[in-house]
């Protein structure tokens, strides 16, 4: 057995060599593993390639549309028997067994366009038919949850929760509920941290081909909903200003608290006690919230770093930092206050965050090795 | 079962041999693939210096554009070289090597900017907006030059793109100049990425891949956007976007293939050569709303093809 030195590189046979030392793994596991390795298609999906393939089938798919709307002149009622014929034959191609690997590929390509056109057809055919936005929207949401069911592709599986979240909105806006923008945003915040949180137990690393790309997809659409925060100007006073009531600091209340159960979280994860460091980090965070309140997407933002940091995953942390740098410089421009002011409160700002540097990094987080690094 | 352990093959094994859950964290443990003590100590001190200097450096910026009617022209211009030099002093004190070194030259280095505009707005010197952009590019190359840091670099290089944009924005005909703007920008950014690149083989702090992608990133979207503009409206200018396009794609290719296998490179590559061979065929075939069907199909099989040369490529690395 070879053994885990902190220099090298561990393999999965080294981890379960360990696992099985200490009774956390069954004897015969290995052979399991091994057969499913082998059978395991040992092909690299990065996400960059399936961006490049959803951009794509997105492109074509528009091409697709304009085509058959603007030659064939469909009738209204065709566009439903259409639309589902066309998702029909989307699940058909993508089921369908496969040998030859450009084979495979040109058909989930077009499997994906088929996909895009009948779900479009579908709206249209409820449009049409309703004449109202709700319809459509509560349409797109059951689409969504159908073709994740019925799909089994993981462009899909990431769309759904950032179609489903878009179309919410519009349904918010028809019901026209005072604060239900915070609520909403919070509900969204709170769903993204306990599927990430939950990602690493048994039952949802079976479901692990659905749960992680929703999981992203969640990130995806909550880092968008902040977006909300940001927006100014006649049309989004007109779509947004009922539901949000002129103010932002519910949502970064709520935010808050979520951060404060993933810190909670990290502690007991990590076998830490809930003491000084756990109420530094709670007084930290709740001084910035206030700080920032009517920005909350500079605590959402940083609530997420956290949530990519802690579950390793580097494209997260990416993302979550282009979205931070756009709260940032908005929370520069658009706090209703004088520039001196303003200075003022970002230097206060500053210097939060070195004294929370140096309780937290340099006195709390070192060992008796470790020398302070103040 | 001699592959590297990560999160997914971790949770693979887990799923197939139905691991229980203190034995999934336990093997998360073995593995070595979630943060350790020591990882999330870097993580924190990185988030808090880079915030804090960002919060900061943003807060004198508007202490400062405040102009602040108590504050003398002599205090207002004392105050910002005091603050260099107290950045300079503590970049010393803690060493250019430590992220605090690190991050006080880049403090220094923008409050070179604001001392420039305080300057020129105290004493109405009347330049132009690019000659202070080109002023602070050149006065900051310095510490640029010894801080080595990635931010830094990526700094100085946006500052080198605002002086060029503003140069031709301020003395050109801006519709006429258009076409060289975009090469110069092209080539300027793209001299940065070779430079980046040939400087990663030799220096371990040149070795940030985030940085290098945003290059390559920035310097894709300023060739594929000037080659799409000139597609469709700018064709009456000599194509020397369409060589230097040519040349570039290649040159990723046979580089980010064979000598430095870089999968992500190429995937934007491919990108790129969709986005231009769709519009280029749209431009020119596409007439009436039956020609739609066959760009469906263009895309289609582009993106087939890309789809799968990059798989071939990645499976090539792997054997």
């Amino acid at each position: 057995m070879e053994q885990i030195t902190p220099d090298k590189k561990i393999s999965l046979q080294m981890v379960l060599d360990q696992l099985k030392q200490e009774n956390l793994a069954p004897a015969d596991a290995d052979a399991k593993i091994q057969t499913y390795i082998e059978s395991k298609p040992d092909v690299p999906n990065p996400w960059y390639i399936q961006v490049m393939v959803g951009f794509s089938a997105w492109l074509a798919a528009i091409f697709f549309l304009i085509f058959l709307i603007g030659v064939f002149r469909i009738e209204e009622k065709s566009f439903l028997v259409l639309g589902l014929l066309f998702c029909a034959a989307a699940c058909f191609l993508k089921r369908m067994p496969k040998d030859v690997d450009l084979f495979v590929i040109f058909l989930n390509q077009l499997a994906l366009i088929a996909n895009v056109t009948g779900q479009v057809f579908i709206l249209i055919w409820v449009g049409c038919t309703f004449r109202d936005e709700t319809p459509i929207c509560l349409a797109a949401i059951i689409l969504q949850l159908i073709m994740l069911l019925v799909y089994p592709d993981k462009i899909q599986r990431f769309a759904t929760p950032v179609v489903i979240i878009s179309a919410i909105i519009p349904i918010l806006q028809e019901l026209s509920i005072q604060f239900s923008m915070h609520f909403f945003i919070v509900a969204v915040a709170a769903g993204t941290l306990a599927v990430w949180l939950f990602l690493f137990q048994p039952f949802f690393i079976k479901w692990a081909d659905y749960a992680h790309p929703i999981a992203y997809g969640l990130i995806l659409s909550f880092l968008h909903l902040l977006l909300v925060s940001v927006g100014e100007g006649y049309e989004y006073d007109r779509m947004f200003k009922g539901l949000v009531g002129g103010c932002w600091w519910p949502t970064t209340v709520g935010l808050m608290l979520c951060f404060w159960v993933l810190i909670a979280h990290i502690f007991r994860f990590y076998k830490q006690p809930l003491e000084k460091l756990f109420l530094i980090v709670l007084l930290a965070s709740g001084v910035l919230a206030w700080i920032t309140r009517e920005s909350p997407g500079i605590l959402g933002s940083i609530f997420i770093l956290v949530l990519g940091f802690y579950r390793s995953t580097k494209l997260v942390q990416a993302l979550t930092i282009i979205f931070l740098a756009i709260f940032v410089i908005h929370y520069y421009y658009f706090m209703d206050v004088t520039l001196l002011t303003k200075s003022f409160i970002l230097m206060g700002v500053a210097v939060l965050l070195f004294m929370t540097r140096a309780f937290l990094v340099c006195k709390c987080c070192c060992t008796k090795e470790e020398k302070p690094c103040i | 079962m001699q592959k590297q352990a990560n999160v997914e093959r971790l949770l693979d094994m887990a799923k197939v041999a139905g691991l229980s859950q203190e034995a999934i964290h336990r093997s998360l443990d073995i593995g070595k693939v979630l943060p350790d003590r020591a990882a999330w100590r870097a993580f924190l001190d990185k988030l808090l210096i880079f915030l804090g200097t960002t919060f900061g450096l943003s807060g004198l910026v508007f202490f400062f554009a405040y102009n602040w009617a108590n504050l003398g022209k002599w205090l207002k211009l004392g105050l910002i070289p005091v603050a260099i030099i107290a950045l300079i002093a503590l970049a010393t004190w803690k060493k250019v090597d430590s992220l605090i070194g690190k991050c006080a030259l880049l403090g220094a280095s923008v409050l070179v900017g604001i001392f420039l505009a305080i300057f020129g707005q105290i004493y109405q010197t009347g330049a132009d907006p690019y000659e202070l952009f080109i002023g602070w590019t050149l006065l900051i190359i310095g510490w640029v030059l010894i801080a080595r840091f990635p931010a830094l670099w990526i700094f100085w290089l946006l500052l080198a793109n605002a002086s060029l944009i503003l140069y031709y924005q301020q003395t050109q005909n801006w519709y006429r100049s258009y076409n060289e703007l975009q090469i110069l920008l092209f080539l300027m950014n793209l001299l940065a990425l070779i430079a980046w690149e040939i400087g990663a083989s030799f220096f371990d702090w040149l070795k940030a891949r985030w940085a290098i992608t945003l290059i390559a990133l920035y310097t894709f979207s300023i060739v594929t956007t000037h080659l799409v503009v000139y597609i469709f409206e700018r064709r009456d200018q000599p194509p020397t976007i369409v060589w230097l396009y040519i040349i570039f794609v290649l040159a990723i290719f046979g580089f980010y293939r064979y000598m430095k296998h870089e999968l992500s490179m190429l995937a934007i590559n491919c990108l790129s050569l969709i986005v231009v061979i769709t519009a280029a065929i749209g431009k020119e075939l596409v007439h009436h709303l039956e020609d739609c069907l066959m760009m469906a199909i263009i895309v289609l099989v582009l993106a087939t093809i890309s789809v799968a040369w990059l798989r071939g490529v990645a499976k090539s690395w792997n054997k």
